[in-house]
């Protein structure tokens, strides 16, 4: 099999831009020297964006083209913004005469803007009817793909069970990269999301914001029923995005067998030991329990 | 060139025997002492939400955990003085456990400051130094190989701590965890029953002894001799040797107890804080988190197979007595791996770099406390344990704060990397001068003692027919004139001879 054509990775920004650290490698040899490369063959980016509500123009061309394999990247969206998209191939790359069209769904985008081994189009988002897949096709000896995922900011929370006791406390946190709009809490009531109504019932729930972009639900006085799903929404302009938490409510019993057998181990090797110095010291045996604890 | 192997300890050691049995119920003790803070941070993220608490008052739980097990050196010091070393660790394995469980109840993080903090980290101090006393009791021809067996338990408790600890947090959540971490931590009562008290019991100077003699044939023995050697149930009513009797100050005037003392602060300074910020610093590079963890991984089980290996080279013929040139070799390597870690950008170059940090890593613990048994003798090392670790205490917890401080002024890992290298190879090159002055020293004064035993020797036997002097003898007391034979004895036993 021969080596996919190495393809390096340039980027461009404007205005007040931190440095993005990129890295192409083919196998274990990296082209760009300025950072290391992992062995998967995936690329890093660490996003530059500057965000300013009225002038959004991201700016995030910079993908891997491989044989056969099809490249994803998922943009993050919390206000409309114009969006410049960008498939580069290397100058290094054998491929002759490509010809690349960019699509979304089954419709074809023209190009803004076109260089030897370059191709740009604008995308304006004003709304969420906008939001989705953008893809780049590129057709010369082989055919070689790469997806942009326009979409609303994801949530990050925590995506493993949330573990409380009875009569304690349970906290969720949910957080984002950008400040949403609002902040919402549901409850799964059967298959129904049912929202949080924190005055209505504020000896059960809390609903804190420290900071806008993190939100937190707590709920007090647990009990078994409890336990379940909840989802926290944030609500963005170019529509909203949700995160699942799922909350388990333990008896105080569950620890306590671990607990108390781990106790009882501790007992019997203690006994053993004891009662193995008893054993060998047959002989002096009128003085042991002093001369067992003070040496 | 360096003092011949002695035992001040008034008895022959084991050296074997139950002295293993001591070794493993060392290394679970020091492996919890050790590894106990490092796999607690497992639970941060979860207590910083639940408080709603920011990470850094929370790190400061893990700190006040450190400084306690250090800083309590002292008193579990007097301790073992008084008491012995098992009743020591089996009460603190107590405490730890009663500090974490009363930890899984807490409802704020003052009272975890508390719990986690303050109790448990006493307990682990009250866990750490008897651990390491009495390995210096059970062992002395051995003694490298115990030490760095004993000293094995650290990454091996590690290695199981940590995945453990996910393993409770995911299924139980962190009241929990911390109450079966209590249970766990009981364990180090089982460790402390191992600990069977071993002492000069048995040996022919103390038995002949008895309450005026005592005194007499101390101030024989120390007038006849510069070696130290202190008898370890000192009963003058002097009031600063009442002191010595529980934590020996005189130390501080003992010149390889000063110079170990110097040379261990100032490396502590740069010791912890790569292994802190190597995580970091991998991800700094580009790498991802799964594969940074994998270094640290590297590292502790480079560590693991150091540990051992290194005490068995310093146990060997051509290294004991030389052992603290190895050590301060051993400080230096350390520091060399650091200032050349910046040099290393590539994932290999970290894996290679991380191989050395612990095979380094592994050989300065593994002596660590070898060379202060070697140094002070393991009589005095009780007091000498306590004294070093709270000294020790305050660069310990000063150096990741600086190495952060380095980071965050620069952007740049490198600086920190440069001044734990620096600081090491200037602790390193420094105990090795001091050392070599100190060899010297001591064999200067082994030679003395020798020439001066020689005069004394041919004097008595001169003045033995003298009638003058068997009057005086017989003034005194028919009591000294044995004592005087056994005080002679003893030193000759020491010489290594047998002519009583």
């Amino acid at each position: 099999m021969s080596l996919p054509d190495p393809v390096k990775f340039t980027f461009s920004g404007s205005g007040a831009v931190t440095p993005v650290r990129l890295c192409c490698c083919i196998g274990m040899t990296c082209i760009t020297k300025s950072a290391s490369c992992t062995l998967k063959l995936h690329f890093l980016l660490e996003r530059m964006a500057h965000l300013e509500l009225k002038k959004c123009i991201f700016l995030l061309n910079v993908f891997k083209l491989l044989i056969g394999a099809s490249l994803e990247k998922n943009v993050s969206l919390p206000s409309p913004a114009k969006v410049n998209l960008t498939c580069k191939l290397d100058e290094h790359s054998h491929l002759k005469n490509p010809q690349v069209t960019w699509k979304r769904g089954s419709q074809t985008i023209s190009h803004t803007s076109k260089s030897h081994n370059s191709w740009t189009i604008q995308v304006t988002v004003s709304d969420s009817s906008h939001l989705g897949s953008y893809v780049c096709i590129l057709k010369a000896e082989k055919e070689i793909s790469a997806t942009f995922n326009l979409q609303v900011p994801k949530l990050q929370g925590k995506d493993k069970p949330v573990i409380t006791y009875e009569r304690d406390r349970a906290v969720m946190v949910c957080k984002s990269d950008y400040d949403p709009k609002g902040w919402t809490w549901y409850m799964t009531n059967g298959t129904e999301l049912v929202p949080i109504d924190r005055i209505l019932r504020s000896d059960k729930f809390q609903i804190k914001s420290p900071s806008p972009n993190v939100n937190r639900l707590e709920i007090l006085k647990l009990t078994k029923e409890d336990g379940g799903v909840y989802w926290c929404e944030a609500a963005f302009e170019l529509g909203n995005s949700l995160y699942k938490f799922e909350l388990k409510v333990l008896s105080i019993a569950a620890p306590l067998k671990p607990f108390i057998a781990i106790v009882a181990e501790v007992a019997i090797l203690f006994t053993t030991i004891v009662l193995y110095e008893i054993y060998s010291k047959k002989k002096g045996k009128g003085e042991f329990w002093w001369g067992f604890l003070v040496g | 060139m360096a003092p011949p192997l002695l035992s001040d300890l008034g008895y022959v050691p084991p050296d074997g025997g139950w002295g293993w049995a001591v070794v493993f119920g060392a290394s679970i003790s020091i492996g919890f002492a050790f590894t106990f803070p490092k796999a607690f941070t497992i639970y941060f993220k979860e207590i910083q939400g639940v408080f709603g608490i920011s990470y850094s008052q929370l790190a400061w739980t893990t700190s006040i955990m450190c400084a306690t097990t250090y800083g309590g050196g002292p008193i579990s010091s007097i301790l073992v003085n008084r008491y012995g070393s098992r009743p020591v660790v089996m009460f603190g394995g107590l405490l730890c456990g009663v500090g974490m469980i009363s930890a899984a109840f807490c409802t704020s993080i003052l009272q975890l400051y508390i719990c986690v903090g303050f109790i448990t980290g006493f307990g682990l101090a009250l866990n750490l130094q008897p651990s390491v006393i009495i390995v210096g009791k059970y062992f002395l021809k051995r003694r490298p190989i115990a030490n760095g067996l004993a000293m094995a338990g650290s990454p091996v408790m590690l290695c199981t701590l940590a995945p453990l600890n996910q393993f409770l947090f995911d299924n139980f959540g962190w009241r929990g965890s911390f109450l079966i971490l209590g249970a766990i931590l009981l364990n180090c009562c089982v460790a402390g029953a191992l600990f069977r008290p071993i002492g000069p019991g048995t040996a022919p100077v103390k038995t002949q002894v008895n309450e005026e003699g005592k005194d007499a044939l101390k101030g024989k023995i120390t007038e006849d001799g510069p070696m130290e050697k202190k008898i370890e149930e000192e009963e003058e009513k002097d009031c600063f040797e009442k002191v010595n009797q529980y934590l020996d100050f005189s130390l501080f005037k003992h010149r390889g107890f000063l110079i170990y003392l110097i040379g261990n602060v100032l490396m502590f300074l740069g010791f912890f804080a790569p292994i802190v910020f190597l995580a970091p610093y991998a991800k700094h590079t580009g790498i991802d988190e799964y594969s940074a963890a994998f270094l640290l991984s590297i590292l502790a089980i480079v560590d693991m197979v150091a540990r051992p290996a290194t005490g068995i080279i310093a146990n060997s013929r051509w290294v004991r007595p030389r052992i603290q040139y190895f050590f301060s070799f051993a400080i230096a390597f350390n520091g060399a791996c650091h200032l050349l870690c910046p040099l290393a950008s590539s994932y290999t170059g970290l894996i290679v770099y991380s191989s050395f940090f612990g095979l380094a890593f592994g050989m300065v613990c593994a002596m660590l406390f070898e060379t202060l048994m070697d140094l002070v003798g393991a009589a005095r090392f009780t007091s000498a344990v306590g004294l070093v670790t709270i000294a020790e205490c305050c660069t310990i917890l000063l150096g990741p704060p600086i190495g952060g401080i380095l980071i965050d002024t620069f952007g740049d890992y490198k600086y920190m990397f440069i001044k734990c290298g620096a600081v090491m190879v200037l602790a390193g090159t420094f105990l090795f001068i001091m050392n070599y002055y100190n060899y010297r020293m001591l064999a200067k004064e082994e030679k003395e003692r020798k020439t001066k035993e020689e005069d004394l020797k041919s004097l008595r036997t001169e003045n033995e027919g003298k009638k003058n002097w068997n009057k005086d003898s017989t003034e005194d007391g028919p009591e000294l004139e044995p004592l005087r034979e056994n005080g002679e004895g003893v030193k000759k036993e020491m010489n290594g001879t047998n002519e009583v």
